[in-house]
């Protein structure tokens, strides 16, 4: 009795113990702007199917000082994945397209969550850096900050010379 | 054009574009845009995206001077011309109303291009180096023609059945506030579905979410089929509406 009672414990976790997952990054340097695809590979290890998963990925900064989750919005439109079934040795592969929006030194992992385990199954993170890219360049913005309101001035300057000279005050 | 008409767009342009108060209000749009420009320059972690939404706010600002612009214009088109007491002197020259009020909506139209046109260094200059410049000042130039006639042809057909200028004003400026309740309201409120219809029916909320969907979003021309048609059928109305109401007054 003692052993049944053990096994049936056992039973809500087994879904759980039973799936794998990996997650890989491409093998090059990664810049701000670049469209990476990272693959996401889910595994039923157990010989019972598992049904109704959901596969979604996260991303947080991990530069020193300011280590937060990223909002995965303008990152990528593919955040999250629904498999009806996945059944017993079965495995699963899922790609992650994403667009590097900001640089820094990154950890990716992916999460799957069933609907009938109360643990949800992790990837390891992959960590992995972004490359700055310039966005903005100064020297076109600088001349144009300045010259613009300084060719208006110049106009109203030359209007009010132009008045004055025709009343000839 | 009629050589009167053209008599009439030039007094207009010569109040603006040769007065140094006409040339005032450019300077403070210049000098808006340019304070939006060095604040990028001076960000040291910028995204990739930051171009994109700096270009968004700058085409934001455009579109919010324009909206203001073409009301308090149109507010004065008739209305005004009433209380200086040189609209009848308008009327005894073979204008008719219908004519005045077509000259005044180009001239809002001539306004608008001005504006578009200090804006469009600014533009290349920061969003050159980001995403969808190209699309982002076309869909600008032809939502701000559409925004400048809504809001000039509303005022014009308020101004002409208002007893004073300042009537028309308050009105117009009331519309305005309304218009731009997208800036006012916070994005949860705007995604119910009263926010949402109120969204579709705003031309305002129309031409900035369109920017913000092709400039931010990256989103294909037919993604804003629905929003560009509606903003289309309110143009429109809004013009026939005071051509109509001078036709009538004439008959």
């Amino acid at each position: 009795m003692k052993h049944l009672i053990f096994l049936l414990l056992l039973v809500p976790f087994a879904g759980a113990a039973s799936l794998q997952l990996s997650v890989s990054k491409p093998d090059r340097t990664l810049t701000m702007g670049d469209k990476p695809v990272f693959e996401s590979v889910l595994t039923n290890t157990g010989a019972r199917p598992v049904g109704s998963v959901v596969l979604y990925i996260s991303l947080v900064n991990l530069d020193k000082g300011s280590e937060h989750p990223v909002d995965l919005e303008d990152w990528s439109a593919q955040k999250a994945v629904h498999l009806d079934r996945l059944k017993g040795g079965a495995v699963s592969k899922e790609q992650w397209p994403m667009r590097l929006i900001q640089s820094g030194h990154y950890g990716l992992f992916v999460t799957a969550v069933t609907g009938t385990d109360a643990r949800p199954v992790t990837s390891e993170i992959v960590l992995f850096d972004i490359q700055p890219k310039k966005t903005v360049i100064p020297s076109r913005i600088w001349p144009v900050a300045g010259g613009v309101p300084l060719l208006l001035l110049f106009l109203m300057a030359l209007l009010r010379f132009k008045r004055l000279r025709a009343t000839g005050r | 054009m009629s050589p009167l008409l053209r008599t009439l767009m030039k007094k207009e342009m010569m109040e603006l574009f040769y007065s140094t108060r006409g040339l005032l209000f450019f300077l403070l749009i210049s000098v808006v845009l340019s304070a939006f420009s060095l604040m990028l320059v001076t960000n040291t972690e910028l995204s990739l995206l930051d171009n994109a939404q700096a270009l968004y706010m700058m085409s934001g600002i455009v579109l919010v001077l324009t909206m203001l612009i073409a009301a308090v214009y149109g507010s004065d088109a008739i209305a005004g011309e009433r209380e200086r007491r040189t609209l009848s002197v308008l009327l005894v020259t073979p204008l008719d109303l219908q004519s005045i009020v077509r000259a005044k909506l180009c001239f809002v139209l001539l306004l608008y291009v001005a504006i578009y046109l200090v804006g469009l260094p600014y533009f290349i200059a920061v969003g050159s180096s980001g995403q969808n410049l190209f699309e982002g000042l076309i869909y600008l130039f032809f939502l701000g023609v559409m925004l400048s006639l809504i809001f000039s042809a509303v005022g014009i057909y308020v101004s002409l059945s208002a007893t004073s200028y300042k009537a028309a004003q308050t009105i117009m400026l009331v519309v305005v506030l309304f218009s731009a309740s997208p800036l006012l309201l916070s994005a949860s409120l705007r995604q119910s579905t009263l926010g949402r219809v109120a969204d579709y029916i705003n031309p305002f909320a129309d031409a900035v979410n369109t920017l913000d969907a092709v400039i931010i979003d990256s989103e294909p021309f037919s993604q804003q089929l629905v929003r560009l048609g509606i903003l289309a059928a309110i143009t429109l109305l809004a013009v026939i509406l005071p051509l109509y109401r001078a036709k009538k007054e004439l008959s």
